[in-house]
């Protein structure tokens, strides 16, 4: 593996709940989603060497940007998200992005952000359970609300608890940014 | 070191215990392994899959995923597999316990893998289900179709087949 360097994907939930704003998840909850990322992209990629690949989804799930070190071509292409449809389908989003990190020699990485619902594609431990065995380190960050109210839940308790992703649910946008740093452990 | 694509079969009609049994042989196999899951054929693990042991914990645990399986899919990952990885597969077995028609001709399966040099290998468990399947595999050239006898293991066909693609 190449010394401390990574490859980033970051899956973005685009689906139609996801256009809702809530608390301070404004305009909209992907608005602020991709403001951060945004913003935590480019840190990695100046900062870190980090390159990054992108993916989004609702009922479907579809990769937007094979990895790059081109920053430009990375916010271009997450100001082009909007919200697409309807369904969620965060399993068959992992497994997309582990897809693009295939052939990495790098520190993998997978950062899915969602509002936690999941009811179309891949169960979500499938997922989870081929990026972990492909050594792709996975953070999911739930946010909106509480976290009684992810729709996943014992999923990811259970996913967590396994050592298989880290799970953190963030209820505010401040929350959100502060788990982005502390995901992967850089 | 054989080169294998392994679909499993997620529906009911291939016993949980069973699909159980299949992953828990592949810990003993000594080839390279993309593993697939379900009528969408999604990836498991591959390569080495040194941790099935995890992928049965996990399998244990999902409910049957049913519907109709597939096989253009499964033949899909495997050439997706190869394209990223540089490293044609050489072999993908279907298991395919009671086969109803697919959504993609499975002529279209099987031409994408020969086109590419992979051979395509169907376990049926449940042949009472295949008449449909016995009349198209009848018309291809090179067809692999193997129907455990009554009571034979699926598990041990499997290791079986696999041990010949090995040798």
């Amino acid at each position: 593996m190449s010394g401390s360097l990574y490859d980033v994907v970051y899956v973005i939930d685009a689906s139609l709940s996801m256009g809702k704003g809530v608390g301070d998840f404004r305009p909209s909850k992907l608005k602020a989603v991709v403001e951060t990322v945004a913003n935590d992209a480019s840190y990695r990629v100046k900062s870190l060497q980090a390159r990054v690949g992108l993916v989004a989804f609702y009922g479907l799930a579809f990769p937007i940007l094979p990895l790059t070190g081109n920053l430009e071509l990375v916010i271009r292409s997450l100001s082009l998200l909007e919200n697409t449809g309807e369904g969620s389908a965060p399993g068959d989003a992992l497994i997309e992005a582990a897809k693009l990190l295939r052939g990495s020699i790098r520190k993998k990485s997978i950062i899915l952000i969602t509002d936690g619902d999941l009811n179309m594609g891949a169960p979500i431990e499938l997922a989870a359970l081929y990026a972990y065995n492909n050594n792709v380190e996975t953070c999911i960050i739930t946010i909106g609300g509480s976290k009684d109210r992810v729709k996943i839940r014992n999923q990811l308790d259970f996913l967590s608890s396994a050592g298989i992703i880290h799970w953190v649910h963030a209820p505010s946008r401040g929350e959100m940014i502060r788990t982005l740093k502390q995901c992967l452990g850089a | 070191m054989a080169d294998i694509a392994l679909l499993l079969d997620s529906t009911r009609s291939f016993p949980r215990e069973e699909r159980l049994d299949v992953m828990d042989a592949l810990r003993n196999i000594n080839a390279r392994l993309l593993v697939l899951y379900g009528i969408r054929a999604y990836p498991l693990c591959e390569n080495n899959c040194k941790i099935i042991g995890n992928l049965i914990n996990i399998i244990s645990l999902i409910p049957d995923i049913d519907g109709p399986p597939e096989p253009y899919r499964a033949v899909k990952e495997a050439v997706e597999y190869s394209i990223q990885y540089n490293y044609i597969l050489d072999n993908i077995i279907l298991i395919w316990s009671a086969p109803r028609k697919p959504l993609v001709d499975l002529r279209i399966a099987f031409n994408l893998a020969e086109a590419l040099g992979m051979r395509l290998y169907l376990v049926i468990t449940k042949p009472h289900s295949a008449r449909w399947l016995i009349k198209i595999i009848n018309n291809l050239a090179d067809k692999r179709i193997i129907i455990p006898r009554k009571g034979q293991n699926v598990r041990k066909v499997i290791e079986k087949l696999v041990n010949e693609l090995i040798q």
